[in-house]
């Protein structure tokens, strides 16, 4: 793949507007409980969201949020890498 | 050589058709898929005619042009419908539907993680399904899908988007490809949107109508073209309006008679015609008299062209066209160069902006003349309608378009749209920098309607624009001040105005009081007393030189 070009950071030096990439999607407990975020390649983060715990049951049992099954993005639990209940 | 019929019989027994829809898009179009048309197709009438059907992008495929594809997240989509309204390439729709059809559409999909990954696109949102069941009718869910074929990974409806942040970039692999493939074959067989859901109120629901999807994306413009677009954005508030039957479109040459007719591929599902460079107002003339003759008054026609097609070289057709009074429309892809040829300055260009044939060097700044104001000077001919706009700007937009139909008469809208080349631009900022370019008061919001009185401050609508009684907008929060420096900034055509320190050229400050003055003297058309009037007699000391 070849890597996107921000133009307008090489012609004028600014720092870059450009949308980031998602990288992958962090699921980390917290003393609030479980909150998600989705994490940048350049390693920044759009905005957490609370989890409720039925929902990050399902995901430690290894099924995939049904909003990233089109897309695939990668999942990330407690810095574990989410395998889905047939790559256990 | 084949000896194709000039006019294939219908089996009707109608009138005869001009070409072989079902040849074309099976024959023509495999073999420019294939790559095999240069070698494999012989020449024939149609091809010297130089006909496509309507439409025929749609078999063109762009899966593999860029890294990244645009990833969903419903929680986060209000159904507000930017992304879909701003992409340049129709590479974005959504949809409304009842939950009880959405359920029986999935009994179709036989793999249960697949069909709970499609019953993931749909979001419960206020707008299609709180705010109906508290009327105590049945809600629907709005759902946004992505064609694989079409998106050309700008990232443009991310920008629109915005703060919601239900869209985000993600790499794309074969294996998303592909579910993206088959996501959006399962959108397209799904119903369209009840027309119970579409409130003919907000101008941002016209794209879910089909009516309003007339340019069907595969065009050959660039990533995040502003052009596109504003295109796809003219034709749904027309189509919305009239249907698909009663717009006619010609288009003078330039960047967007290349990327819609790159041979065989046509984005438009209306009539379209290709007009030279200089004369497409002069092509309408001739095309508006003979539908009169044949009682097609109300049919909506467009003339499209750049700036440097209709300020520049067609402009003396353009004026010969208002000044006849028929009903023809124009639409102006302001990109304020010559796009198309290499990025030539035009009579459009901004002072100090670097470009072809003004370039930046020891002796020359950039462009040295003042800007050429077309909204101002079709404003003095008599009784034209003249709006100036951005896609960036779609309620806005969409008035003007809608406005300019039913005007009975020449209306000229000059549309502000970036070329992401020439300008120095990221793909995804069609949107951001036509915003600033509005609040910079580089390119000023206007609609002219003579039907509002006899007097200009009457007709000319300034509402839109921020801080309107302000020479500059500033910001309250924190108040910065938005003006022309701050816009020249952001872009690469500027760039080399800005010292290491970061201060701005004497050019571009003269550049700055330029822009300054054009929006002093459509305040004063307008009837607007700004908040602090000006001691200065003019703020372009010597017009038409930069200061050397």
């Amino acid at each position: 793949m070849i890597p996107r070009t921000d133009r307008m950071q090489e012609e004028t030096g600014k720092q870059s507007m450009l949308t980031k990439i998602i990288d992958h999607i962090e699921y980390t407990q917290t003393e609030d409980g479980w909150m998600s975020r989705k994490i940048h390649d350049s390693g920044g983060s759009i905005m957490a969201h609370k989890i409720g715990d039925g929902e990050i049951e399902a995901i430690q049992a290894g099924k995939r949020p049904a909003w990233t099954i089109i897309g695939l993005p990668r999942i990330i639990v407690n810095d574990a890498l989410f395998k889905e209940t047939d790559e256990q | 050589m084949n000896e194709t019929p000039v006019a294939v019989p219908t089996d009707e027994g109608k009138r005869p058709r001009l070409l072989d829809m079902d040849d074309f898009n099976s024959r023509v179009i495999d073999a420019y898929n294939e790559g095999t048309a240069e070698r494999g197709l012989e020449a024939d009438t149609d091809t010297a005619r130089s006909i496509v059907t309507a439409g025929s992008a749609v078999y063109r495929d762009f899966s593999y042009i860029a890294p990244e594809i645009p990833l969903y997240d419903p929680a986060n989509c209000v159904g507000c419908m930017e992304c879909v309204i701003e992409c340049p390439d129709t590479a974005i729709l959504g949809k409304v539907i009842e939950k009880d059809t959405l359920e029986k559409e999935l009994q179709s999909i036989e793999d249960p993680v697949e069909r709970d990954g499609l019953r993931a696109r749909f979001a419960e949102t206020q707008k299609y399904t709180t705010t109906y069941e508290k009327k105590g009718e049945e809600g629907g869910l709005f759902g946004i899908f992505i064609d694989p074929t079409k998106c050309k990974g700008c990232a443009e409806c991310i920008e629109a988007c915005g703060d919601h942040q239900a869209l985000s970039m993600i790499s794309k692999t074969e294996t998303n490809l592909e579910q993206y493939r088959r996501s959006f074959n399962f959108f397209k067989r799904l119903p369209n949107t009840p027309k119970r859901f579409i409130n003919e109120r907000l101008l941002s629901d016209m794209m879910l109508t089909e009516d309003a999807l007339l340019y069907v994306g595969g065009a050959g413009s660039c990533m995040g073209c502003g052009e596109g677009t504003v295109l796809r954005m003219m034709l749904a508030a027309t189509g919305f309006v009239y249907g698909d039957e009663n717009i006619g479109l010609v288009a003078a040459t330039g960047c967007n008679t290349v990327y819609t007719s790159t041979y065989p591929y046509n984005p438009y599902l209306v009539p379209w015609a290709n007009s030279l460079f200089e004369n497409v107002a002069t092509f309408g003339m001739g095309v508006r008299a003979r539908w009169n003759q044949m009682g097609w008054q109300n049919k909506r026609l467009w003339c499209i062209g750049g700036d440097g097609a209709i300020l520049d070289i067609g402009f003396q057709a353009l004026s010969r066209m208002l000044a006849s009074g028929m009903d023809i429309k124009v639409l102006v892809l302001d990109t304020q160069l010559y796009s198309n040829t290499g990025g030539q300055a035009s009579t459009a260009s901004f002072m100090a902006q670097r470009s072809d044939m003004a370039e930046f060097g020891k002796v020359m700044k950039g462009k040295q003349e003042r800007r050429k104001e077309l909204a101002n000077i079709c404003m003095m001919h008599p009784d034209v309608f003249v709006a100036q706009t951005t896609a960036a700007h779609f309620n806005h937009f969409y008035r003007a378009i809608i406005a300019a139909n039913e005007y009975p008469g020449p209306a000229v809208i000059m549309a502000y749209t970036t070329c992401q080349p020439e300008h120095g631009i990221a793909d995804n900022m069609a949107m951001h920098q036509a915003k600033l370019a509005v609040d910079s008061r580089a390119f000023p919001l206007l609609i002219h309607d003579p039907r509002k009185g006899e007097r200009l401050s009457e007709r000319l609508d300034l509402r839109g624009n921020p801080g309107v009684k302000e020479d500059w907008y500033t910001i309250p929060k924190t108040g910065e001040q938005i003006d022309f420096i701050t816009f020249a900034r952001t872009e690469g055509r500027f760039s080399k105005h800005f010292g290491k320190d970061g201060k701005p050229s004497k050019e571009l400050l003269v550049a700055q009081q330029d822009r300054l003055a054009n929006w002093r003297l459509l305040q004063e058309l307008a009837g607007i007393m700004r908040d602090e009037p000006s001691k200065s007699k003019s703020p372009v000391k010597k017009t038409g030189k930069t200061a050397s």
